[in-house]
């Protein structure tokens, strides 16, 4: 092996520091979500040029579905006053209520923990097995970024199994298709109670752009998902942020 | 409009003119339906039969690689090839395919000691859903079958229905790690012959070979990985983040998305982030050297690389393969040079080859295709000017093909455009003719290499089932 490149590796360390607050979001441009501050005449033209039908603006309120919204930024392009704020969306949200954000309302949220029997189990060792229920790909190139040297997720306990079987945590991206609806019954079936399910994307928590294909709308009708990651893809950072988060390993020396 | 009858003989034809069968679709008219041929080389040629009925004569025993169109035609519009002898269920996976009335038929492969082993389609690896049956005797592969359709979304239907004239959104959806190339091969069927800005195509030209150096850098840490090198396989994958930020830097989303609009691009890339992707660019060519020098040097590595998952020429033509796969076996064909589109006909670039078809001839053509890339890139920027990055586009009436060369090979958009309203959209990804011949690649190998081979495959699920 060329020894130059082993020191080097050893010099640079390249992973980004623990505790996950640290973990920093990058370049600040992704997970920023379209909120209208005062000045918003509720024209609605964002509404119309939303092409994954996130935002819905009546007579008296403006009203964004985070587990829809595909992070597209049209919607403040188009804003014509210019309204439209980008603020910083939440990592994740045990509630799917809670990714609904009205205007005038908090766009902060309560970084909760999961059920606090679930995690008494899962303790410090989550161990995920991720299932593709028909996604793009782009979730998985992220789940696998989150693996990574430079995030390494494994050092906070957090591991990718190879089997349901082995499971504690599935993590659900994809819309859930038609063709895929009979696998996924049979992997919530194979995973030991009690699991940890986790919809990540927008296209697992509400189908997304494909919610008028040969999708059942995300996994919502067929599993009870005990946690929310929106994005589209939600990026590795806010990833390991949610998971740290929501499973309580934030104390971790 | 030819007979079906003369199809066979008309898509012969073409093919002794050096062109390719790239696609074949079927659309509803009034009175039956319309066959589509689509046949690419050096220029598009489209053939069109009508078919009165449910039957017409079958392409498949002239030219091998329409089979998994005609089996695609017939599960949408239940037009049945006469002659054609392989009809299993090529997406519909209804009742899922382990259960006791299974809807996956077993590999037609028998006698004593054939043991028949079922895999996926969820997988041990964070990758997309696909099921597949190999039939061993001992520990070599003497048969395998890939059913696929998990992730069958209806895109095509999505973007039949949309109401929007920019649909590049659900384009960069198809395979989004092939965003760009699949948005710009929608672009091409939606811009037609208007005039891109000169700066928006070399915006366009950048994007397109970033994407490329990403994807072929996850495809030579997942090799490493699936041979066991962990010190190359994490190299890889740092590289491959470097690239992913790079990307973020540029247009803020870490797979390019949002960047490519109608008639241009959404946003410029300001002097100070050319010259960023410059030096990173170079940076990550040297990199890559590193890396596959590495991986090359060390005798198991090579031990398992080479004579594996060996794709003979005469495959890769015969199932019309394409992208990097069809030329680490040989095949000449890289859409960048046979059609250039956005800025590809003013920018210098070679072809890199490879004759042996097995995974070392994969990884090295992508290493060189990375070379290639950051060539591309540097000539892009170099040549940029200012001006406008944007122009108005108005659709006209009519049919229309798209094609690029995403880094999975070439990738074919369809439209049929009546009113100013989609009426037949036909996508094409890369990975679509690419999945049978990795069913021939694997023959003769032991089920432990069928990772690698895959990986260094690189194939889309999401792509191949829309």
């Amino acid at each position: 092996m060329d020894d130059g490149m082993l020191r080097t590796a050893l010099k640079n360390f390249l992973s980004l520091k623990r505790p996950p607050e640290s973990i920093p979001v990058l370049y600040g441009k992704r997970m920023l979500m379209p909120f209208p501050d005062e000045s918003c005449g509720l024209c609605g033209s964002c509404a119309k040029e939303c092409r994954a039908g996130a935002i819905s603006v009546s007579e008296s309120e403006w009203k964004i579905d985070l587990g829809r919204c595909i992070f597209c930024r049209r919607c403040s392009e188009v804003c014509g006053n210019g309204s439209l704020q980008l603020v910083k969306a939440p990592d994740y949200v045990l509630k799917r209520e809670d990714l609904i954000f009205r205007s005038g309302e908090s766009t902060e949220r309560e970084r909760g923990t999961i059920d606090q029997a679930k995690r008494k189990v899962i303790g410090r060792s989550v161990n995920i097995r991720e299932v593709d229920t028909g996604s793009c790909n782009v979730c998985e190139v992220e789940v696998n970024s989150v693996f990574n040297r430079f995030y390494d997720a494994e050092r906070f306990g957090i591991k990718i199994v190879a089997s349901p079987r082995h499971a504690d945590v599935l993590l659900v991206t994809g819309p859930l298709t038609d063709n895929m609806r009979d696998a996924f019954d049979e992997v919530l079936r194979a995973t030991p109670d009690p699991k940890v399910i986790i919809a990540m994307g927008a296209c697992a928590i509400s189908g997304g752009l494909f919610s008028e294909g040969e999708t059942s709308s995300g996994i919502a009708g067929s599993a009870d998902v005990d946690l929310f990651i929106p994005g589209c893809p939600p990026p590795p950072d806010a990833i390991i942020r949610a998971l740290l988060g929501a499973f309580g390993l934030t104390g971790q020396q | 409009m030819h007979s079906a009858d003369d199809l066979p003989q008309r898509i012969a034809e073409c093919s002794d003119e050096g062109l390719g069968l790239a696609c074949m679709y079927a659309r509803s008219v009034p009175g039956g339906h319309v066959l589509e041929a689509v046949m690419i080389g050096d220029r598009v040629e489209r053939i069109t039969a009508f078919v009165e009925g449910t039957t017409y004569r079958s392409v498949t025993p002239s030219v091998p690689c329409a089979s998994i169109y005609e089996r695609e035609i017939y599960e949408t519009y239940s037009l049945t090839p006469i002659g054609h002898r392989d009809m299993r269920p090529l997406r519909s996976r209804s009742p899922w395919g382990l259960s006791k009335d299974s809807a996956i038929p077993h590999n037609d492969i028998s006698g004593s000691g054939i043991f028949e082993i079922p895999v996926g389609p969820i997988h041990a690896g964070v990758i997309g859903p696909g099921h597949f049956r190999f039939s061993v005797a001992g520990e070599p592969i003497l048969m395998m079958r890939t059913y696929l359709g998990y992730s069958r979304r209806g895109v095509e239907r999505l973007m039949e229905t949309s109401a929007s004239a920019d649909n590049t959104v659900i384009a960069e959806r198809i395979s989004g790690d092939n965003a760009v190339a699949h948005a710009l091969a929608y672009l091409q069927t939606a811009e037609q012959d208007s005039d891109i800005p000169e700066r928006a195509r070399f915006i366009r030209t950048v994007l397109s070979e970033l994407e490329r150096i990403y994807n072929h850098l996850g495809t030579i840490s997942g090799i490493a990985l699936d041979a066991s090198l962990a010190v190359p396989a994490a190299q890889g994958g740092m590289l491959r983040e470097n690239m992913l930020r790079l990307n973020e830097k540029i247009c803020g989303h870490r797979q390019l998305w949002g960047m490519l609009k109608l008639g241009g691009v959404s946003r410029d890339i300001s002097k100070a982030v050319l010259n960023e992707i410059e030096h990173e660019t170079m940076k990550v060519g040297f990199d890559t050297d590193e890396l596959v020098k590495l991986m090359v040097g060390s005798p198991s590595f090579m031990d398992r690389a080479e004579t594996t998952g060996r794709l003979s020429y005469e495959d890769a033509l015969r199932l019309r393969t394409v992208g990097p796969v069809a030329r680490a076996s040989g095949v000449a064909n890289d859409v960048r040079k046979n059609l250039p589109y956005a800025a590809y006909d003013m920018v210098a670039m070679k072809v890199p080859m490879c004759p042996t078809g097995d995974v070392y001839a994969r990884l090295s053509v992508r290493h060189k295709e990375i070379k290639e890339s950051v060539s591309v890139i540097l000539q892009c920027i170099n040549m940029m000017k200012d001006g406008p990055i944007r122009t108005a586009v108005r659709p006209k009436d009519g049919s229309y093909v798209g094609v690029t060369e995403s880094p999975r090979g070439e990738t074919v958009h369809c439209a049929h455009i009546n009113d100013g309203k989609i009426t037949r959209y036909k996508i094409r990804d890369a990975s679509f003719p690419n999945w049978p011949a990795l069913e021939s690649a694997v023959l003769g190998n032991i089920v432990p290499d069928f990772p690698l081979v895959n990986k260094s495959f690189d194939l889309s699920y999401s792509g191949n089932d829309l």
